[in-house]
């Protein structure tokens, strides 16, 4: 999903945003309902145990909540580190074709276009790349 | 060569000074100095590699738990950030609607930007903002968070507001 979105834009993953989102309050739910007080304890001692949210203060708090997590809902924690190195993903989706415009020939098809008699603006100017101006970059 | 003038120089006693009496010091000689503040050293080191340890192995953890979190705080913001764009939309059909020539994301019909075509680009701050107040443009603008207490003080009462809504 994040790598779909990498390389598009954001309308497109609306859906499969909506899923993860639903998959996540999913699992907060079913937290809830089988560990509780584990959660709550770990996460009050986060809370009040210092202002920058150090994690390596509650290391016995995270173990029963790790333990139990384990016995309820038989999901492991991942290693430190997981979610850190690199994991390839086979998607369903193939990826998406990069577009090349060719900016000359719709010029030409505009410009052939126009009337004869056509007038150009008054504040035209031709595009002239290795021009340096004070003011404009 | 040739003796020069003589001098009376201050020098030892004859069979040299008695040896310092290191019992009348209760416990500081050097056999026990020296080690002790090679002990210190060699600790203070060991202490210094395991507390670098301990605080790289916490900021790991907490980019680990980042990375984790990344998609479901991204899919939230996207939504958020479509949201207010179709927000802003809806207000520019809304003003626009009598212009005649006037197609709603584009200058009378001409796309803003020519080298795009149908891809997504995000729209610039002056843009996302045209129909918000000032305030939440600069409150946009100058946020950043606090390490510290960031509650007001005791003195915030009287800073004047065309000061104090620069600072905090």
């Amino acid at each position: 999903m994040l790598r779909r979105r990498e390389e598009e834009d954001p309308r497109k993953t609306l859906k499969e945003g909506r899923e993860v989102t639903a998959c996540g309050v999913k699992f907060l739910q079913s937290l809830k309902k089988s560990c509780n007080k584990e959660v709550d304890t770990y996460a009050s001692c986060i809370d009040c145990g210092s202002s920058k949210l150090y994690i390596s203060k509650c290391r016995p708090e995270q173990r029963y909540l790790d333990q139990c997590v384990e016995d309820n809902l038989n999901i492991e924690r991942p290693p430190l580190g997981y979610f850190s190195k690199i994991h390839v993903h086979e998607s369903s989706h193939p990826p998406p074709a990069p577009i090349f415009r060719d900016y000359k020939k719709e010029a030409d098809e505009i410009l052939h276009s126009l009337p004869d008699d056509r007038k150009m603006r008054k504040d035209y100017r031709r595009f002239n790349d290795w021009r340096i101006s004070a003011f404009e970059n | 060569m040739s003796k020069g003038p003589q001098y009376q120089q201050d020098m030892p006693p004859p069979g040299g000074y008695r040896k310092f009496n290191w019992e009348r010091t209760v416990l500081w000689r050097p056999g026990i100095i020296i080690p002790g503040l090679v002990g210190c050293a060699v600790f203070g080191i060991y202490q210094a590699y395991y507390q670098k340890r301990h605080r790289q192995t916490e900021k790991f953890e907490d980019r680990d738990i980042l990375n984790a979190m990344e998609p479901f705080i991204a899919a939230e913001r996207d939504r958020e950030w479509l949201r207010l764009l179709k927000k802003n939309r809806e207000i520019e059909n809304e003003l626009m609607k009598d212009v005649p020539g006037w197609k709603t994301g584009t200058w009378f019909g001409e796309p803003v930007y020519y080298t795009l075509g149908e891809k997504w680009w995000d729209p610039a701050q002056l843009e996302v903002f045209a129909h918000s107040p000032r305030k939440s443009q600069m409150d946009e603008m100058l946020f950043h968070h606090h390490s510290e207490y960031s509650a007001p003080k005791f003195y915030d009462k009287w800073i004047p507001d065309f000061i104090g809504r620069y600072i905090w």
